[in-house]
């Protein structure tokens, strides 16, 4: 009986046959041989490594700080617009430190959220404006007596950041902020290494503020006491009731004080 | 020691682990830069000699060779990947950090990271082991570190703070690469620039490996070009060493109104990005035979074919050779598609292509690509006021960077034509182009020249005034003038293009 020629390629199916079953056989065209075995990604030599397990922890940790401004936002903001005045301010920060003190992070969590909050595509960060009374929370909630938050390549300028920063904490910020940067200071160290909007450190209480970049107008709007230092041009100082402005080297108000 | 026994031994295996990739068996140099354990020149792998003996003091020579050649092969397969890659990393941060050559160092680091961490966790690499023994310097100390980190090895140096911050990035998501790199900088960039103001810039872990083909720098550059003129510009300037290694830069020479190598390179990856598709010139037969090749002459077939000098003057069955006669074919002259002359109005009214993106420019640009691409030949009269010597000539050339580089000269003064310079480019049934704002100072006698003239002609003003509704008047008569105002400039490259598609159609 004549052979068929063909019957090899006809029991050839490539899906049909294991890796195992391919690795016997040499044989090419062989009913066992899969063609294309070798280009088949062996899953054993993927090794696990300890940066799988940090960014999995890193992803929870942007989740749960993610839900924690999504439920920030339901309480104080719900359908309404949220709007920068006094009360709402001093209430939207009274919230943010109770959720702030119910969920577990760490200072580097927070760093990599600030960058996180500005490029997600999240419905969460749609309202921008008391993510800076948020992330200001976390910083008065800190240990940490140095932290260090860099906002640079991101062309969003948050606001209220720095808000009633307490004594013994320095906060940097390197990028450009918004409005109402450093209000109500407590006594802690504000550095910003970019330019600020209006009211730089409108009511603050105590303490300093440098900005290396411009400021805008109403620098100090009834601070009480402490000290704002501006490198770059600045818009107009406010009516300040005590502590001292300075641009550059040059006193602008108030009294020097030690 | 013989490497390249090494590399012989070790290359299939390596090869096999990356899935087969398309590169050459790599080299062992013995000279070169000192501080790169690697390198590439036309895709060949180039392993430092002296790198490797170091290496092997310490860990198995195979070893390290396979490691080094994961690093290398890492670049090629998995990032950058190509050159439109690594230009998507340098936009991506180019706008935050500014300096062009520091951006250039952190994409390598990052690069790096990415290739290295790959090779760890998919490809059982022993990169690991050459990290242990590497040089120790301020900016190696905190990517060994971030490694430790990651791939759970120790490595020998001291944890650092900046770890925090880059473990957390998602160095293998190639979607996040863009984000990633920006925070990668936010770290690295501070430490790299403190090495390179101490003149200590090395350019990645193992030395500077990316190379690329002609090819892959064009097709990167015109996806580039899209991010804008000014965009273009800096980017020319920072890879400048790159381009002129590839032979890519136009190198056209200095003057008042010419065009920077720059400009040419961003109005050329522009206009190819706007390209016809390519008509392959069918082959016609020439209707003769010509002796082809030999076979051995058999009892039956003419003996009239034998071929005398190679059967050794004896005419026998399968000793004497005889000639096989084929069809002659060629691909004679095609498709009838003439020549092309562009005449494009560089007067002041005219956007200086040098200053701001010109789409008169680009749009006279996409007309000669596409008639260059048909291997036709274009001539280009550039004009401002023409009878003062304002004027670049090019008489028919395939010589695309003179082309654009006629097309890119600003002379920005005033608007006449030379008509005596034209007849000679005009000679032969040529197709004319011709991208003015109409405010022509003899444009009547330019009327009257066209339409004596039998080529067919697109005129496309990018104004509406008196003078362009004259022309469109005068022109109405004669059909081998078709004129179109351009509301839009940026409108001009489709219309041109449309338009030189239709005649490409009509032939």
């Amino acid at each position: 009986m004549r052979q068929n020629p063909f019957r090899e390629f006809e029991r050839i199916v490539p899906y049909d046959l294991t890796l195992e079953d391919a690795e016997r056989v040499n044989g090419l065209l062989s009913t066992k041989r899969n063609p294309f075995a070798e280009f088949v990604e062996d899953k054993r030599k993927k090794r696990a490594i300890p940066m799988d397990e940090i960014l999995a922890s890193h992803a929870a940790a942007m989740d749960r700080l993610t839900v924690a401004y999504r439920a920030l936002i339901d309480e104080c903001v719900g359908e309404e617009l949220w709007q920068a005045d006094r009360k709402t301010i001093e209430s939207t920060y009274a919230v943010a430190l109770r959720i702030v003190e119910q969920i577990d992070w760490e200072m580097t969590d927070i760093e990599a959220f600030c960058a996180h909050a500005l490029q997600s595509n999240d419905a969460a960060f749609f309202v921008m404006e008391p993510l800076g009374l948020f992330l200001s929370a976390f910083c008065n909630a800190s240990a940490q007596s140095d932290i260090h938050l860099d906002l640079m390549g991101h062309d969003l300028r948050l606001s209220l950041m720095g808000y009633r920063l307490r004594k013994g904490i320095t906060l940097t910020i390197v990028g450009d902020l918004g409005d109402l940067t450093g209000i109500s200071l407590l006594g802690g160290c504000l550095r910003v290494e970019g330019n600020v909007r209006h009211y730089l450190g409108a009511g603050m209480i105590d303490g300093r503020i440098e900005v290396s970049g411009d400021a805008g107008r109403s620098i100090g709007e009834q601070m009480q006491a402490g000290e704002i230092h501006i490198n770059g041009r600045l818009g107009g100082v406010g009516n300040a009731e005590g502590g001292a402005i300075y641009h550059r080297d040059q006193m602008l108000r108030g009294t020097k004080t030690k | 020691m013989n490497f390249n026994d090494i590399i012989q031994r070790v290359w299939p295996a390596v090869r096999k682990r990356h899935l087969f990739p398309e590169l050459p068996t790599p080299e062992v140099i013995e000279t070169g830069d000192e501080a790169a354990s690697i390198q590439m020149t036309d895709k060949v792998i180039q392993l430092n000699a002296n790198r490797l003996t170091a290496l092997a003091q310490v860990m198995d020579i195979e070893d390290a060779t396979s490691a080094l050649l994961d690093h290398g092969v890492g670049h090629h397969t998995i990032c950058p990947w190509d050159f439109e890659t690594h230009l998507k990393l340098y936009a991506a941060l180019k706008p935050v950090l500014l300096d062009g050559a520091l951006v250039k160092q952190v994409v390598e680091y990052f690069s790096d990271v990415v290739v290295d961490t790959h090779a760890v966790r998919e490809r059982e690499s022993k990169l690991p082991e050459v990290y242990r023994h590497t040089e120790s310097n301020e900016v190696t100390d905190v990517i060994r570190a971030l490694y430790q980190r990651l791939w759970g090895e120790n490595l020998g140096v001291e944890d650092r703070g900046e770890v925090d911050r880059l473990a957390r990035i998602p160095y293998l998501d190639a979607s996040q690469w863009g984000d990633s790199l920006r925070a990668f900088a936010q770290v690295i960039a501070p430490l790299i620039q403190k090495e390179m103001d101490d003149g200590n810039g090395q350019g990645g872990m193992m030395g500077d490996t990316q190379q690329y083909s002609a090819g892959e720098l064009a097709e990167g550059m015109a996806q580039f070009a899209e991010q804008g003129f000014y965009a273009f510009r800096e980017m020319v300037r920072d890879f400048a060493d790159e381009l002129q290694d590839a032979n890519m830069m136009p190198d056209m020479g200095r003057g008042k109104g010419t065009p920077t190598d720059a400009d040419l390179l961003f109005y050329m990856a522009r206009a190819s990005a706007f390209r016809l598709p390519v008509q392959t010139m069918p082959l016609e037969k020439v209707g003769g035979l010509h002796p082809h090749s030999h076979s051995p002459w058999e009892i039956g077939k003419p003996v009239q074919h034998i071929d005398v000098w190679t059967s050794f003057g004896r005419v026998m069955p399968g000793i004497s050779q005889m000639w096989n006669w084929r069809d002659g074919e060629t691909h004679g002259d095609g498709d009838g598609i003439p020549d092309c002359v562009v005449i494009v109005d560089s007067s002041g009214s005219m956007v200086d292509p040098c200053r701001e993106i010109s789409h008169a420019v680009l749009g006279a640009g996409c007309a000669a690509d596409a008639y260059l691409r048909r291997g036709k030949r274009v001539a280009v009269y550039n004009f401002s006021d023409a009878q003062a010597g304002g004027k670049e000539i090019l008489d028919f050339s395939r010589d695309r960077k003179r082309v654009f580089f006629a097309l890119c000269r600003y002379f920005g003064g005033g608007t006449a034509l030379h008509l005596p310079d034209l007849d000679p480019l005009l000679k032969n049934h040529v197709d004319i182009f011709l991208i003015t704002d109409m405010q022509i100072t003899n444009l009547d006698a330019l009327m009257q020249f066209l339409i004596k003239k039998e080529n067919r002609v697109t005129a496309v003003h990018v104004a509406q005034n008196r003078d362009a509704h004259r022309f469109r008047q005068r022109a109405a008569d004669a059909d081998h003038i078709c004129v179109y105002a351009v509301e839009r400039t940026e409108d001009i490259p489709d219309i041109v293009l449309s338009e030189v598609k239709t005649r490409f159609q009509a032939i």
